[in-house]
């Protein structure tokens, strides 16, 4: 900065003609109106340089905290993704290990084992040193022994989440194909004018009157996008879990 | 100059000219701007947020049942429902292809064949739901399946049909299937029709408790939804930089229950093989720690699955153990002979004749198995459960005192653990009893009671005369892990401690020297009351029967019970036991809790008046 002044000094003396010249013309204000402008003049360009300096640092800050935002939507984006396919993969082992675990399905893991209940304990007193009870081996106790020879086990076996999935569609299927007859044998009773009644299959809903049709505008947009960045292929399991925004959903 | 000098003042003209319009329409701009802001009579800033807020209801987690140890009974899990906006679908649309990387068109048809193959749905059906009916208007909302599992929706995605959408929904699972299923009930979905603050209705899945614990507890289970307010633009994109307000959901609490899984299950293979033995209607189990009222086992033979009730017939969708009243013949000795020893008219040894048959007030008893005469104690006529000897020790009663002890018992009133349909028995009041039925009473004939309530009256003659309240429920447990402990069942003393040690030491007669000497445990005493009482069978002639045994362990100090009840048997009544079952039963439950054997031998009272202990039934 300490050169300014410098310069400005150096600059005067070539400007001053001129402006000597047009006080003349004028007469008697010449020395101030001449030396005034000038000096604003040659102020103007450190001034539009700071302007310009403050336009761009103002548009820089936003474009950095901008970019990240949506660096930080995105990275929250894949980490609900990840939170989601984590969360679903614990889902599924703990209904896996839930039927694993029912007593009917460990009975059965038993008795594969060639494994018997227990026959009478015996005990041994550690104060007194005896032992009461006389201990009889698995086999020789008469429960334990018709158990074991009762080959097949009463309580049925809960269904595997799988087998329970399979089951729940199967149901599904025959209810559609009953309305699917009923709408058939109603459009033959009443003519061709029922598509209305026949539209209306089990289990589907009009999305107006459907609380699930809130979550429409998010998906229905993201599955409109789809059309061009393609869903499914290409993309992990992960990133398919998340939206393109993490528009805030339970 | 003159110029100069006109010229001046238009310019000043013009410019005080431009200043008053400027300011004009500044001023004009500055009320709009207060009418807007700050008065703002059309309320449209409100109208504005309005448009842009968008409410989103949390749905909470709906709480688990859990067995004593922790281990899932009740749970919910994560379904996906596939759905398709019609509207939105076309008939070919372009795709990267996952091998070459490079974008090809692709025939709708051929994805949505490819998701029925993955699916293994109908390709028809498929192709149905996506492309809507020909004609027909198309729907914003169509359903292709329901409720599948992750992996099947992550198969369905991985076909890359870019119109699908997997719509999360929650469902409720019982990994134990038929185990336990008639207690923990079963959950309904319905649709329910809400008019908002605006007067608009609209309609949406429900899903409540329909029977048993997830009825009764449902308030627990639910929790509270919670809320999220923002404001959304025009594309549908949250506002980042609007405000969001949250209520978190509050969610269920997990209902923690006495039930042993273990026992449960072990109950559940005893009953269910002595209905497939003897062709009964049906077979009960209870099992309860004598000194709590925990109840660590309601077992029944025919046993609802929750996860499909409808598979059921609708009696068994709740537990025959708390819904079914019978008469329950012998084991209704225990109140007869527990009040009368209370009360001082009789003692274990008082000496008594008994014949086959007995004229009393004119009616008579019979003795189900024609036997000579005996002269026996009153123990021996309780272990040889001989109604004609119980007739007469009951006839030293009077009929309210046997009336108000059996209502003091719990006979005739609900007994609340927390399933619906509790049945309270059936007691009329003693001034209504017939002649017949005065004497009926006192052996177990002419009222009715549920296997719980057998249960909580020997519960309360062998814990030391006190009767603790059953007890299914053992706590509730918030989302973050605090137990809440249910209070402990209500106490009341029903007999001295004196009477109970008399009535202990009766009931071992019972299986040492009585009709229950299969219900012996190696190493262990066990003391209990057999019955077999006419029962009125469906057609409503009295030519059924109910066979039981209630039966404690060790009977110096007793820990556990279990009341095993057979409905209508077939076959012969002498071939009719549940002792096998009860043996079951009762080594399990003494062996998972680690009972240690009795030391001390059976201390029996005499059967008959004399030396000679050695008759004939």
């Amino acid at each position: 900065m300490s050169a300014l002044p410098l310069e400005h000094a150096a600059i005067e003396p070539a400007v001053e003609p001129e402006r000597a010249h047009r006080g003349d013309k004028n007469g008697e204000r010449t020395p101030l109106a001449l030396v005034r402008p000038a000096a604003r003049r040659r102020r103007r360009w450190p001034f539009v340089l700071m302007c310009v300096l403050v336009v761009a640092a103002v548009v820089g800050t936003v474009l950095v905290l901008n970019v990240s935002v949506s660096r930080t939507q995105y990275e929250l984006v894949s980490l609900r993704s990840q939170q989601q396919a984590l969360a679903q993969a614990n889902g599924t082992l703990t209904e896996e290990i839930n039927n694993r675990r029912a007593p009917q399905n460990l009975a059965k893991q038993a008795q594969a084992e060639s494994m018997v209940p227990g026959g009478q304990p015996g005990v041994v007193d550690l104060g007194k040193g005896t032992v009461t009870a006389v201990a009889s081996p698995a086999a020789a106790d008469a429960d334990a022994a018709q158990a074991a020879k009762d080959d097949e086990l009463n309580v049925a076996v809960p269904l595997t989440p799988a087998e329970r999935a399979a089951a729940v569609a199967k149901k599904q299927e025959l209810a559609r194909a009953a309305t699917a007859e009923a709408n058939a044998k109603a459009a033959k009773a009443s003519g061709a004018s029922t598509e209305t009644a026949a539209d209306s299959t089990a289990g589907e809903k009009d999305a107006a009157s459907s609380g699930k049709a809130a979550a429409d505008p998010e998906t229905g947009k993201g599955t409109g996008a789809a059309d061009e960045s393609s869903s499914g292929i290409g993309f992990t399991k992960d990133q398919l879990n998340g939206g393109t925004i993490p528009a805030p959903s339970n | 100059m003159a110029t100069t000098h006109i010229k001046a003042p238009r310019t000043v003209r013009r410019m005080r000219f431009a200043l008053v319009l400027v300011l004009l329409l500044l001023v004009t701009l500055m009320v709009r701007l207060v009418w807007i802001q700050g008065i703002d009579p059309a309320n449209a800033a409100k109208a504005a947020v309005d448009a842009r807020t968008t409410t989103q209801v949390i749905e909470p987690v709906r709480g688990d049942i859990l067995d004593s140890e922790g281990q899932v009974l009740a749970t919910s899990i994560v379904r996906y429902d596939l759905v398709v906006d019609q509207r939105q679908v076309k008939a070919t649309y372009t795709k990267r292809d996952p091998v070459t990387k490079k974008r090809v068109s692709v025939d709708a048809v051929d994805d949505v064949n490819a998701l029925a193959d993955a699916l293994g749905l109908d390709r028809e059906a498929v192709s149905l739901a996506v492309f809507g009916k020909e004609g027909a208007a198309k729907k914003g909302y169509s359903v292709i399946t329901k409720s599948i599992t992750p992996e099947a929706k992550d198969k369905a995605e991985d076909v890359g049909f870019p119109y699908l959408q997997a719509i999360q929904t929650s469902q409720r699972s019982y990994p134990n299937g038929t185990l336990a299923g008639p207690l923990l009930g079963f959950m309904q979905t319905q649709l329910k029709e809400t008019t908002d603050a605006n007067g608009n209705k609209s309609t949406e899945e429900v899903s409540e408790g329909a029977e048993g614990l997830e009825l009764s507890q449902n308030d627990a289970l639910s929790g509270t939804p919670g809320e999220r307010v923002y404001e959304k633009g025009a594309d549908g994109v949250r506002i980042p930089s609007a405000p969001l307000t949250e209520t978190a959901a509050v969610d269920g609490q997990d209902v923690k229950l006495t039930i042993d899984s273990d026992i449960q299950w072990r109950a559940m293979e005893a009953v269910m093989a002595k209905e497939k033995q003897f062709k009964a209607a049906w077979v009960n189990a209870v099992v309860m720690e004598v000194k709590t009222g925990r109840i660590l086992a309601l077992a029944d033979s025919k046993s609802m699955d929750p996860n499909d009730p409808g598979a059921t017939e609708a009696k068994y969708r709740t537990s025959t153990t708390v819904t079914q009243a019978i008469e329950p013949g012998s084991t209704g000795k225990i109140p007869t002979f527990a009040l009368a020893l209370d009360k001082g008219v009789v003692s274990p040894t008082s000496e008594f004749t008994v014949p086959n048959a007995l004229k009393i007030g004119g009616e008579t008893i019979n003795d189900s198995l024609k036997h000579q005469t005996f002269d026996m104690t009153a123990a021996g006529v309780f272990a040889r459960s001989y109604n004609t000897g119980t007739v007469q020790i009951g006839s030293k009663l009077t009929d309210q005192e046997r009336y108000d002890f059996m209502r003091k018992l719990g006979i005739g009133s609900k007994i609340d653990i927390g399933l619906n349909g509790a049945n309270a028995g059936l007691l009329a009041d003693y001034k209504d009893w017939e002649r017949r039925q005065r004497l009926t009473t006192m052996f177990g004939q002419g009222y009715t009671q549920t296997a719980l309530h057998t249960a909580s009256i020997l519960q309360a003659v062998a814990n030391d005369g006190v009767q603790v309240a059953p007890k299914l429920i053992d706590a509730y447990v918030d989302p973050d892990g605090t137990e809440h402990k249910t209070a402990d069942g209500a106490t009341q003393r029903v007999i001295s401690s004196k009477t109970s040690a008399t009535m202990r030491r009766m009931m071992e007669t019972v299986v040492t020297d009585g009709t229950s000497t299969k219900m012996q445990i190696a190493g262990y005493r066990v003391g209990g009351k057999s019955g077999t009482a006419q029962a009125q069978g469906s057609d409503g002639k009295f030519d059924q029967h109910t066979s039981s045994f209630a039966g404690v362990v060790p009977i110096e100090d007793p820990q556990y019970l279990v009341v095993v009840t057979m409905q209508y048997p077939q076959g012969d009544w002498r071939t009719w036991s549940v002792g096998d079952t009860f043996t079951t039963i009762m080594k399990s439950v003494l062996s998972k809790n680690s009972v240690a054997p009795d030391s001390t031998e059976p201390n029996p009272f005499k059967v008959f008046v004399g030396e000679n202990q050695k008759y004939g039934w």
